[in-house]
């Protein structure tokens, strides 16, 4: 049995003819924050499903928390925190229904955490969940998430359709907690922003296949934007690069591999965020098909 | 435990809005009360009649909605994300959703049903044979069947699969094995096998639609086509189970034999002895042939002649079995007419199609011809060809006729005529299409009592028995008769009068002249004289009444000689000939003794009076 909170191998889900994961493995270290990107169809939600014992792959395995979650999925859920993608609480419940029904099938459950977090988010107790807004659908779903206290909390593109705040509130929830307890968390999602603050590691996902899976701070490094003054320049050595720009008489690279160490003369070199760097990786994927 | 009940009481919370329906709806039928037309108790009745109507109406409405949004909705709606992602096993969640909804239907049936069911008991009682309890179980029952109908459906239709056109098939295929299992069951007149099947498919399907659920969300989860798949294989598995147990439980049931009988009684003319009682959970007829123990299902109607039996049964078609099932078998649209030898090992000599009401019909003692009266008209077939010989119209004949072969082109007709009370026998020529007077028209008493021995005509009137030799028709013997006494005609001359009432005894005379009375307890309510062994022993046969099973039968033999009375065999019935009331000896060899409690079959050799088995 490995240590990590989640490992997944060889993961395959197929929807007749087509794949949406395809041989996908990876594994998530305890305590570590793991950000999954990937564009819209690129195979998330399949694999958060698989992941949470939702759905049987067609090969391969994914554990949680070192148990395999389609057979043990009932015991895994008591271990963790869901925030699934579409909000599926009933709509005519009311949110302190929810909390209640929710408290009854946890073996523990911090009502004053939950509680302490619909006050943040400043959520009525007595407000039928179909009546709250997108945004504190979501709020209510991480207090739920977190209000049993999970070893292991999984988003699913838990800031889709939400405004600016509400996002900045959510990652904030997120962060918060995590400082408190030291919970693992796999989320995927397109707000590259907020995972920015807060991942330990990324992987992006295109076509089904993890193209990319590494510590944040490492693939932040390696990514610079290069800009060289002339139109063909010598200096570029044993630079890599996934895309190169002309324009007059200069050029602007995406450097996939710079080393500090090494610096690139009669060039302006400059970091990359986030979304550029996904952006970049996902062009060249594309590219190369 | 928790868990499921969480759910249920969730589950219900949600719903609860359908008890709110279900008080309206009970409310409604009150509106009757104020209708101005008729008096009080007329519109409380009308309050019954309009309650029961809605509340039956809206509990099936009710479970059919029920059943289509027990998952199939959330599924559809990709909201079951909602209990996967919690700490709660499939079935659970089935569990728990299911309980919601049957204690809904429950208490929404209770609701709607209040008034009507509670408003008057006079009222229910007026407009239904039914009891209450059997009513509230029947159309709960119904519900329930309904609600799991209608869940199967909503997930196998909402999950858009192709395995839609699959389900459509195995539909199909389970209704076509349901028909040809219960068909032959119908035709049978196996109505209680016939139940258990439908019975056993019933609750295969509920079994499965309830289990199924549990295994569906076990396996398929949240993915909607997955649910479908492992659904359908759930429930087809289990009604295939139960369609192959029922098609070889009917075939056991039809497999019945005379030695399968757990009850007997019967009746026996010749050496065909027919045979009726329990086996195998149903009441199968046979004819067996006491001299070979050779049988054959008795169908319909059958007539014999020696050792050749006809059978007329229902043909084995869709409607027939329909006809069946409704106990409305009088005009079935076809009818198979089988001619069989009971040899040693039964020998078919022919089988082939007839349509109409069948009134009488007889075979030759060869098997080569078979007269039938249908719809009034007499036609003689060859049955190797099935092609009519000859037919004549001999108008409305009443069941109790006869036909017999006098030789295999000349046929006799014994027309009982219901109205006038009198027999007429002619013969009808095969070859010349005539028709030649033999006797009557003979006066009876009804038109039952008359016997055919051979050439010999044992008639019974208001107030004698006479007996005549078919070659030369008048009257040989008249033998005055009781009204309460039957008679049979001995081997020497002698009469046995047998008297049916208590103190029942029976009576030696010969030409008219008393030789001996041999009596019998009170406890005996009537006395039979079934046939005669050798030249001076009587096969009779006492009827009791009996605690269990409403008469008992003890058969003894009485020798006319000493009147001694030996071999008393209790619960034993020697089969009969009928009608009861006048006997004389046919061409029999053995008798059959039924053991009526056991089932068990006996014969007993009409020469020795040796016992043995029918076939030995």
């Amino acid at each position: 049995m490995s240590g990590d909170a989640i490992r997944i191998d060889d993961l395959t889900v197929r929807y007749g003819k087509r794949t949406a994961v395809d041989g996908v493995s990876l594994s998530v270290a305890p305590g570590a924050v793991y950000a999954l990107l990937g564009r819209n169809g690129a195979g998330k939600s399949s694999l958060v499903r698989c992941m949470l014992g939702e759905q049987k792959p067609e090969r391969g395995t994914a554990s949680l928390l070192g148990q395999e979650a389609w057979t043990h999925r009932t015991s895994l859920m008591a271990r963790v925190g869901v925030v699934s993608e579409e909000a599926d609480a009933p709509p005519s419940m009311r949110v302190d229904a929810l909390a209640r029904f929710s408290a009854s099938l946890y073996p523990r459950w911090n009502r004053a955490a939950f509680d302490e977090r619909l006050a943040r988010f400043s959520v009525a107790e007595r407000a039928r969940f179909g009546d709250l807004s997108k945004g504190q659908k979501k709020q209510v779903s991480v207090a739920l998430a977190l209000a049993h206290e999970p070893e292991l909390l999984v988003l699913d593109d838990p800031t889709l359709g939400l405004d600016v705040v509400a996002r900045k509130s959510l990652f904030e929830e997120v962060i918060a907690d995590l400082a408190d307890r030291g919970t693992t968390v796999f989320l995927t999602t397109h707000d590259l922003a907020g995972v920015e603050t807060i991942a330990d590691r990324v992987a992006m996902m295109a076509d089904g296949r993890i193209v990319l899976d590494e510590e944040l701070e490492s693939l932040k490094a390696r990514f610079r934007r290069v800009r060289f003054a002339a139109a063909r320049p010598a200096a570029v050595g044993n630079l890599a690069t996934t895309a190169v720009r002309s324009w007059g008489t200069g050029t602007e690279m995406i450097v996939t591999n710079y080393d500090p160490a090494s610096p690139v003369d009669a060039a302006e070199v400059a970091p990359m965020s986030l979304e550029e760097i996904f952006i970049a990786v996902t062009d060249e994927e594309e590219g190369a098909r | 435990m928790t868990h499921l009940l969480a759910i249920a009481c969730r589950e219900i919370e949600e719903r609860a809005f359908v008890l709110v329906a279900a008080i309206a709806i009970a409310l409604v039928s009150l509106v009757v009360l104020v209708i101005p037309h008729g008096t009080f108790a007329e519109r409380r009745g009308g309050v019954v009649i309009l309650g029961t109507f809605l509340g039956v109406s809206f509990t099936w409405a009710l479970a059919v909605i029920l059943g289509a949004t027990l998952v199939g909705r959330e599924l559809s709606d990709k909201r079951l994300s909602f209990y996967f992602t919690r700490p709660v096993s499939a079935s659970a969640i089935w569990f728990g959703k299911l309980i919601a909804a049957v204690v809904l239907l429950a208490v929404s049936f209770a609701i709607v049903h209040a008034i009507p069911l509670g408003f008057e008991v006079h009222e229910w009682r007026t407009m239904s044979t039914m009891t209450r309890p059997f009513a509230v179980a029947a159309i709960l029952t119904i519900a329930i069947v309904l609600m799991l109908g209608s869940h199967v459906v909503s997930t196998c239709v909402r999950s858009r699969s192709p395995i839609l056109a699959l389900d459509f098939a195995a539909l199909l295929l389970a209704v076509g094995f349901f028909i040809a299992t219960t068909e032959p069951l119908a035709l049978a007149f196996a109505v209680p096998p016939a139940s258990n099947v439908a019975g056993s498919y019933i609750a295969a399907f509920l079994i499965a639609s309830i289990v199924g659920g549990a295994w569906q969300l076990s396996r398929g989860r949240i993915d909607a086509r997955r649910n479908h798949r492992e659904l359908s294989k759930f429930v087809w598995s289990m009604v295939a189970v139960a369609a192959l147990t029922m098609f070889a439980y009917s075939r056991w049931v039809l497999a019945a034999k005379p030695a399968d009988y757990t009850t007997v009684a019967g009746a026996q003319r010749g050496n065909i002895v027919w045979l009726h009682g329990t086996a195998r959970g149903f009441y199968p007829e046979f004819l067996m042939n006491t001299a070979t123990g050779a049988f054959v299902p008795a169908g319909r109607s059958h007539f014999e002649s020696g050792d050749v039996v006809a059978v007329v049964a229902p043909s084995e078609t869709l409607q027939n079995a329909k006809l069946a099932f409704e106990g409305g078998f009088q005009r079935p649209s076809d009818w198979t007419l089988t001619i069989t030898r009971l040899a040693r090992t039964p020998e078919r000599i022919a089988a082939f199609p007839l349509s109409g009401r069948i009134e009488t019909a007889g075979v030759s003692s060869d098997g080569s011809r078979a007269a039938v009266v249908a719809d009034q008209i007499l036609t003689v077939y060859d049955t190797r060809s099935g092609h009519a010989l000859a037919s004549s119209r001999v108008g409305w004949v009443s069941s109790a006729s006869q036909i017999e072969f006098v030789t295999p082109d000349v046929a006799r007709t014994f027309i009982a005529d219901e109205p006038t009370h009198t027999l007429t026998v002619r013969d009808f020529d095969v070859r010349t299409h005539q028709w030649t007077a033999v006797a009557g028209p003979i006066r009876l008493m009804n038109p039952f009592l008359y016997r055919v021995a051979g050439n010999r005509l044992l008639t019974r009137g208001s107030g004698e028995v006479e007996l005549r030799d078919l070659r030369d028709p008048k009257v040989l013997q008249t033998f005055p008769v009781g009204r309460d006494d039957g008679i049979w005609i001995m081997r020497d001359g002698r009469q046995a009068i047998y008297h049916y009432g208590r103190p029942s005894s029976v009576e030696i005379r010969r030409d008219g002249v008393r030789q001996r009375v041999v009596g019998f307890g009170p406890e005996v309510e009537s006395v039979r004289v079934v046939d005669e062994i050798g030249d001076h022993r009587l096969l009779i046969v006492t009827h009791s009444p009996s605690r269990n099973e409403g008469y008992d039968t003890t058969t003894y033999i009485l020798d006319a000689n000493t009147g001694v009375l030996s071999n008393a065999m209790p619960h034993v019935l020697a089969a009969a000939a009928w009608p009861g009331s006048i006997g004389i000896a046919d061409d029999a060899a053995d008798r059959a003794l039924l053991h009526r409690e056991t089932g068990k079959i006996d014969v007993i050799d009409l020469r020795t009076g040796a016992i043995g088995h029918p076939s030995s």
